[in-house]
């Protein structure tokens, strides 16, 4: 049976979009180790909520690492220490007892932090509104194997679908920039037979809404790798890269 | 308008101009090593190989010139690069580790810069010769003619312990910029997958080894006084 552990909490605190937020020191007392991330922070959200203070605000969903809604920094580091999952998967069996822990928003300027641990993630749904979609004629569902698609084409295009969107890469880069997400979209689609009509536009369109939303550039740190979720690979980076020379070349930019 | 606009303002676009400025460049450092090693090979030999470089008044010019323009490039969109990225977070992390980012990548504007202050003073000293005339002005014969002694200028002008210092500190600015930048090419230009990813990786930071201790070798041997 594994010990409960105290923590020490510094959390980023701010009213609302407009407001300046600062960091504020919470203690989280009797915190079990088989507690994820998130439950720890209702834990002391109750404790609040109990002494009439406002609760940390903070975003979730399915609480299973697929749906990317949680996003918070954990000591500096984007869904905290344990690579490969979000933070509601991350357990406090990774802290030790007495530990300091840094909770901050994503930092970036397309991401304006809402209230406390909560940013508004709009600008990628925008980028995804560009191009990232395909179009189809209406009717009866196609048979499954009518468009046969490589298992090695569907292997990667699966790896770039993983992509939950959660904005982890963006968080963690230094320039703030979106490029590992826009690639995992424009990949993933760019892979499959069912993209191939509208790929040159959808990465000029992408990669153009990218520009216009305020995100830095991609120096390849490659730390948009390290932190992400579902590990998409930076590669896709070097495909987008690609097909944006590609769709520049045919003349996408002048359609 | 549009084809300058996605080539020249958007972040791809101007990834591929620093890609590719950047390999000219990196392409220079390495011919320019190659042919100061020389210097191992003898005075006639380094002195001969000078006078090769300035036979043609226009094909130095033209490459003079050329190579100016590809800096100057780079360096206006590395900046434009740099402010955006600067503003694409104005709020920074009270812990701000920048996680899984390595040393070279970040260090890649402070070494810009440093390489550039080094290249202007590099350029006006024994190219120019207008900080140290003395050194410049030496000549020797190489056969029945009179040419520039560029062996001694070498050995005096790198010799000396300040100057020799200031070559091992830009040297190192410069392999840890090209640490960074060497493999960052293929991946700005998309010329980089899984398969290739472990390739590219080795034999650039070969490469750049290989620069760093060329480098480093001509100004440690003619402080040493090993070469005279």
């Amino acid at each position: 049976m594994s010990k409960d552990m105290n923590l020490t909490l510094k959390v980023w605190r701010q009213k609302d979009q407009a407001s300046n937020g600062k960091m504020e020191t919470y203690q989280a007392k009797k915190v079990s180790p088989d507690m994820s991330f998130l439950e720890m922070l209702d834990v002391v959200n109750e404790d609040l909520i109990q002494k009439g203070q406002d609760p940390i605000a903070f975003d979730s969903d399915c609480r299973e690492g697929i749906c990317g809604t949680c996003s918070m920094v954990v000591n500096g580091v984007p869904h905290g220490p344990q690579r490969g999952t979000t933070v509601c998967q991350l357990h406090m069996r990774h802290f030790k007892d007495g530990d300091t822990i840094a909770i901050e928003p994503w930092r970036a300027r397309p991401f304006p932090v809402l209230k406390d641990l909560i940013t508004n993630r709009s600008a990628l749904d925008r980028i995804i509104q560009a191009g990232g979609y395909i179009s189809v004629s209406t009717g009866n569902a196609p048979a499954a194997n009518a468009l046969p698609i490589s298992k090695k084409a569907s292997d990667e295009a699966m790896d770039a679908a993983a992509c939950i969107g959660c904005g982890a890469c963006v968080a963690a880069c230094k320039n703030a920039s979106a490029m590992l997400f826009v690639s995992a979209k424009v990949g993933h689609l760019g892979l499959l037979p069912q993209g191939q009509p509208e790929r040159d536009k959808r990465v000029w369109k992408m990669i153009s809404q990218m520009d216009k939303e305020g995100f830095g550039n991609c120096t390849n740190t490659y730390a948009c790798e390290s932190v992400c979720p579902k590990r998409v690979s930076a590669s896709f980076i070097a495909r987008l890269n690609r097909d944006y020379a590609v769709a520049v070349a045919k003349g996408e930019c002048d359609r | 308008m549009n084809l300058i606009k996605a080539i020249f303002l958007s972040s791809v676009g101007r990834k591929y101009i620093m890609a590719l400025t950047g390999a000219a460049m990196s392409a220079f450092v390495f011919v320019h090593l190659l042919g100061n090693l020389q210097i191992f090979l003898g005075a006639d030999a380094l002195n001969k190989y000078a006078v090769l470089l300035h036979s043609n008044f226009a094909i130095l010019w033209g490459y003079r010139l050329g190579l100016g323009t590809i800096a100057l490039v780079h360096i206006v969109v590395a900046l434009s690069l740099w402010l955006e990225n600067r503003a694409a977070r104005p709020v920074k992390y009270v812990v701000n580790k920048q996680p899984y980012t390595d040393f070279a990548s970040k260090m890649m504007v402070c070494g810009g810069v440093a390489i550039f202050f080094f290249v202007i003073w590099h350029i006006v000293d024994l190219t120019c010769g207008l900080t140290r005339p003395d050194v410049v002005n030496q000549t020797a014969m190489l056969g029945d003619k009179q040419v520039a002694d560029v062996y001694h200028i070498v050995i005096k002008g790198i010799g000396h312990p300040v100057a020799g210092i200031c070559y091992l500190i830009a040297t190192c600015c410069l392999a840890l910029h090209l640490w960074h930048g060497l493999e960052s090419i293929f991946q700005s230009l998309g010329l980089r997958n899984k398969t290739y990813a472990l390739y590219i990786k080795v034999v650039t930071k070969a490469a750049v080894l290989f620069l760093f201790a060329g480098m480093c070798l001509i100004p440690l041997v003619c402080m040493l006084g090993i070469l005279k």
